[in-house]
């Protein structure tokens, strides 16, 4: 599953909880996440909040996320 | 002591003397600044700042005392621009002091009023000077901004592969602005691996590996792998002495070693491009040999290896 | 000086939204308004979630040198915190979640000031300045 939060904004740690859960919760159903188009403001805020979104892939942006759900990386 | 009475006095007076004061006020003025003004300009300037402290002096309304500051902060700031020192726009200032004193020194009455007056002409001059220093430290603060950016260069290695030279000390400012453009670079190239080199990188201790543990963690959310290279032995040792963990992060000794592994991490790999320059029809247009000098069927090179073993008796090969 | 009331998640998008617009206005570079609205979204839902709702107050200010600042103030009349040493250290939670909310807002604005006492209430203050 693709997440692309290009459009999104703001990431505090109630919508990083939010993140990390549907990574949780999409591995009980077998499946992957993989949460794309992070805008750079937000990663380097979500870096200096400590936010590691564990257990979440990220990738830059949807092909190359497609390409981790299809194993290439 | 009737200090709103005074003050409307002195207004008063000035007004009265408007003329006579202005003038002087101009000549003082104009005497100091040497020509890099002209009397026209002191002129309209000396009289601009007079009407307003006329109109502080009368409290004739609340916005006066805000315009004259406005006034003169920007009166200090282009003076300062043109290369005025501080004391010559202050002095300036308190040439009005001078120039009210010639008129009043006769006239014993009008004392309180003027040392009323001489007090807000204080005040305006080091006023003056704060705005100078104001406008100094701006400049300065631009300055070191323009250079933070020039030295932080993000460069295209390869195709996937950018690189982060890192020069000097890496402090948070710094890294701030390091983590913004490697992150722009990494949207707009579409990078999948990023080299920070840190060879010149002056010292590394715990805060500066912090920091790029934490350039390196906003990388990731990118889905870029980052390697950090150019660990001098001397910067190891006070790693490893200090207790700093990389972690999972790619360590390497050289930009260069960094770069095979991020060509290896990308499925490239660097070969020797065979030569192909043979031109000989022995050998059907192709070499076996890996290069032009050991390639023994090009007739040029055959002559060469020839006529040296066959001197003085100069054979020409077959 | 803004006013704005937490008593919903409406509300806590609402104060975004003005952190964000007088942040921009005040000359802060794009990574700055995105810290300091993330930071306001931290404090506003802990106002909310934690203080039993409350009030924001947006301000601009100046420094002594001249730069421009945007200044947010969280107060609410909860049961405030006991411990406010602990709740500042990294990681500490005082319900479900990360409980990253106060110490990080705090490193994503240059100033941070806490005041809560039990039973009184808590009241955060927190500036961010434009560069």
């Amino acid at each position: 599953m693709i997440i692309d939060i290009t459009a999104v904004e703001i990431v505090d740690s109630f919508i990083g909880r939010m993140l990390t859960m549907i990574g949780s919760i999409s591995r009980l159903f077998d499946a992957e996440t993989v949460i794309v188009g992070m805008r750079p403001a937000v990663a380097i805020t979500l870096t200096e909040l400590g936010l590691s979104l564990s257990g979440v892939r990220t990738a830059l942006n949807a092909e190359k996320g497609l390409e981790i759900l299809n194993g290439k990386s | 002591m009737d200090v709103g009475g005074t003050s409307e006095r002195m207004a008063e007076y000035l007004r009265d003397h408007h003329d006579k004061v202005v003038g002087r006020w101009s000549e003082l003025v104009t005497a100091r600044v040497r020509g890099r003004t002209s009397p026209d300009e002191v002129r309209r300037e000396v009289g601009d700042l007079y009407s307003l402290i006329i109109r502080v002096l009368s409290d004739a309304d609340d916005h006066a005392l805000g315009e004259l500051r406005a006034a003169l902060d920007e009166l200090s700031r282009s003076r300062a621009r043109d290369g005025f020192t501080p004391s010559e726009t202050a002095l300036g200032v308190f040439s009005l002091k001078e120039a009210v004193y010639e008129l009043v020194a006769d006239t014993a009455d009008l004392v309180p009023e003027f040392l009323v007056f001489s007090r807000l002409i204080d005040d305006l001059g080091l006023r003056t000077f704060e705005a100078y220093s104001a406008a100094r430290e701006q400049i300065i603060s631009d300055q070191s901004n323009a250079m933070l950016e020039l030295s932080t260069p993000v460069v295209r290695l390869w195709e996937g592969i950018i690189a982060v030279p890192l020069v000097g000390t890496l402090d948070s400012a710094r890294t701030q602005l390091v983590m913004e453009k490697l992150l722009d670079t990494l949207v707009t190239t579409g990078a999948d691996h990023a080299v920070i080199d840190i060879t010149g990188v002056s010292t590394v201790d715990t805060e500066v590996a912090q920091h790029l543990l934490k350039t390196v963690s906003a990388a990731r959310l990118l889905g870029a792998e980052c390697t950090i290279s150019g660990i001098r032995p001397q910067v190891a040792q006070t790693i490893v002495s200090l207790g700093i963990e990389f972690g999972d992060i790619a360590t390497k000794a050289t930009l260069a070693d960094a770069l095979a592994l991020a060509l290896a991490k990308a499925g490239m790999k660097v070969v020797p491009q065979l030569w192909s320059g043979c031109r000989s029809s022995r050998s059907g247009g192709h070499c076996s040999s890996p290069s032009r000098s050991t390639c023994k069927t090009t007739p040029s090179s055959a002559f060469r290896r020839t006529w040296l073993t066959s001197w003085p008796s100069r054979e020409r090969a077959g | 000086m803004d006013e704005l009331p937490i008593q919903s998640g409406d509300d806590v998008v609402r104060v975004r939204q003005q952190v964000r617009g007088a942040a921009a206005e005040n000359g802060l570079s794009l990574v700055d308004q995105t810290k300091l609205v993330t930071a306001a979204s931290e404090l506003a839902r802990n106002t909310l979630v934690h203080g039993g709702g409350g009030v924001a107050r947006i301000e601009v200010v100046k420094s002594p040198n001249g730069r421009t600042g945007v200044k947010l103030h969280f107060t609410d009349e909860g049961p405030g915190i006991a411990d406010v040493d602990l709740a500042l250290t990294d990681g500490w939670t005082s319900g479900t979640g990360l409980g990253l909310g106060l110490s990080g807002a705090r490193r994503l604005v240059d100033e941070f000031e806490l005041n809560s006492k039990p039973g009184k209430g808590t009241s955060v203050v927190v500036v961010k300045w434009s560069r």
